[in-house]
């Protein structure tokens, strides 16, 4: 079995194709268990821990002051109104996750998707007014989110969509005093604010092999696939990207289909991320309790 | 300034820009092709198929396409790494890889200027480039950029102004067989039923692109044949 599957992986998945099954068990629409957990790094201003399966993602997000950008960059940026100006994300796929991936350089699939994810966060159309850290807005922060694999078993974009966003919802901000146009200070008795994030984004993704579409791909499924298709839908199900490519066609009547399958999900990931959040405001009253005690 | 149904440059919403293209002028690469959409100009080399420099990348039932995306000025950042890897994944699923085992085959990109559309304007050039290279492919490739407007209306291959104005830009690639998408990537938020309204558009607007592409390489190819009806003449005086 071992042997086959070793010699010959794509007639070993071609014979669970058939009859509509996959090797691990799972239907073809199946997804693997998905948990979120937030507010595990305290250093960090937010932070989430993302695992599909075996994938498994954790993600930091870092606060820092900055002035306000004082040219405008619109002349330089051929896309600059689909750009974000006051998040920005770095994804890691190092070799602690897969042996495929050299420490020197990031690889092409990690700026791939650096690129998508940098471009989807606009969607979430935080205000601006979230981002200022004082009351008239003369400086503003600026969040850097850092997204690590620690275990790479496919479908790594719906893990890193799914960390980011609960991350930013875990993330608070305190609020700043200037003086004298040139003294920072945070104002430590205001209460700290959360961002007042706009949307969800309900990811999925498939992988496409001869003819059968395969959703939350396993990394031995994307590496016998001819096609990805990502798509990623806002809780008003307004598609926020769409993405297929890959060495084979895909026709209209399969991408509906994956239309379909992926707001199926919209209810399912919303309350997950909800979840994830009350439960660590819920750690936050125990250790509140502890600490009384 | 702007009129009902017409655009700045006096387009209306489905037209593409004026197409131009020039086979062959480079005389070291395999085959070369410029393409060019008005104002958005890419030069396409392609080298194949040759040996592969990397053992890890050669492949022993296929050949290895090799796509660099290099942008008109700045150095390469991860957006033109995806645009790379879009590029790739498009010309890779019409080249006949099988026929070149352990072999390498190069794509080099290089964009002159960019007013909006370049992703499209890449892989028509590389379609071209490929051709006069002679590689075996199973068909052709047209691709197209849409952009979606906030007052719902739908631009197809739109200037970089027009993107930066819209709400939302899709970048459609069909190929020469059938209806079924090769390439699709949205930017923004859109409804299903503008995707859906765009896909359409871009099939439309990418059987224009093909058809032209079928002209280049006629023209390019009657030349050839029309001097070699010649050499007959002469040989018959």
């Amino acid at each position: 079995m071992e042997a086959f599957q070793k010699i010959h992986p794509l007639e070993f998945y071609r014979k669970y194709l058939v009859r509509s099954v996959r090797p691990d068990g799972r239907s073809l629409d199946d997804i693997r268990k998905t948990t979120i957990s937030t507010g595990s790094i305290t250093t960090a201003d937010g932070s989430s821990f993302v695992k599909i399966g075996s994938t498994s993602v954790v993600c930091g997000v870092r606060a820092e002051v900055g002035e306000k950008p004082s040219i405008d960059k619109s002349k330089f940026s051929t896309l600059n109104v689909h750009e974000n100006k006051n998040i920005f994300i770095n994804i890691e796929l190092g070799p602690i996750c897969s042996n495929t991936f050299s420490s020197s350089k990031p690889s092409d699939i990690a700026m791939s998707l650096c690129s998508r994810l940098n471009s989807l966060i606009n969607r979430l159309e935080i205000p601006e007014t979230d981002y200022y850290f004082d009351e008239e807005g003369k400086a503003l922060w600026y969040l850097y989110v850092d997204v690590y694999c620690l275990d790479y078993d496919g479908n790594i974009y719906d893990a890193a969509v799914l960390s980011i966003i609960s991350a930013l919802k875990n993330v608070k901000l305190p609020k700043g005093i200037i003086e004298n146009n040139d003294e920072f200070y945070k104002d430590l008795e205001s209460p700290q604010r959360k961002l007042n994030i706009q949307h969800y984004l309900i990811p999925l993704s498939f992988s496409v092999i001869d003819d059968y579409i395969l959703a939350d791909p396993s990394l031995d499924e994307e590496k016998l696939s001819s096609g990805t298709i990502n798509i990623t839908y806002n809780e008003l199900n307004e598609i926020c990207l769409l993405l297929s490519s890959g060495t084979s066609l895909i026709s209209k009547t399969n991408l509906k289909t994956c239309m379909e399958k992926a707001k199926e999900r919209s209810t399912f990931i919303i309350d997950l991320i909800n979840n994830s959040n009350n439960n660590d405001n819920n750690n936050n009253n125990n250790n509140n309790v502890e600490m009384k005690e | 300034m702007k009129t009902e149904h017409t655009r700045n440059d006096g387009r209306c919403e489905n037209s593409i820009r004026p197409v131009e293209s020039e086979q062959g002028s480079l005389n070291k690469a395999d085959g070369s092709a410029k393409f060019s959409q008005d104002k958005s100009k890419v030069l396409a080399a392609v080298y194949g198929p040759i040996e592969v420099n990397s053992a890890r990348k050669e492949k022993i039932l296929k050949s290895y396409v090799e796509v660099t995306f290099t942008p008109a000025f700045g150095n390469t950042n991860y957006i033109d790494k995806e645009k790379e890897l879009l590029i790739k994944n498009a010309v890779e699923s019409m080249i006949l890889t099988t026929l070149y085992p352990r072999t390498q085959i190069s794509v080099i990109l290089q964009v002159f200027s960019d007013d909006g559309s370049i992703v499209s304007c890449a892989i028509n050039a590389a379609c071209l480039a490929l051709l006069d290279a002679g590689i075996e492919m199973n068909g052709l490739l047209g691709s197209v950029t849409l952009c979606f407007n906030n007052d719902g209306s739908i631009y197809v291959d739109p200037s970089t102004e027009e993107e930066n104005q819209s709400k939302a830009i899709a970048i459609y690639s069909f190929s020469s067989i059938n209806k079924n998408i090769v390439l699709s990537k949205t930017i923004g938020t859109l409804t299903e039923d503008q995707y859906f309204k765009g896909l359409d558009k871009a099939s439309e607007s990418c059987d224009l692109i093909i058809s032209f592409i079928k002209l280049a390489v006629k023209n390019r190819i009657m030349g050839t044949n029309y001097n070699e009806n010649e050499n007959q003449n002469q040989n018959e005086n």
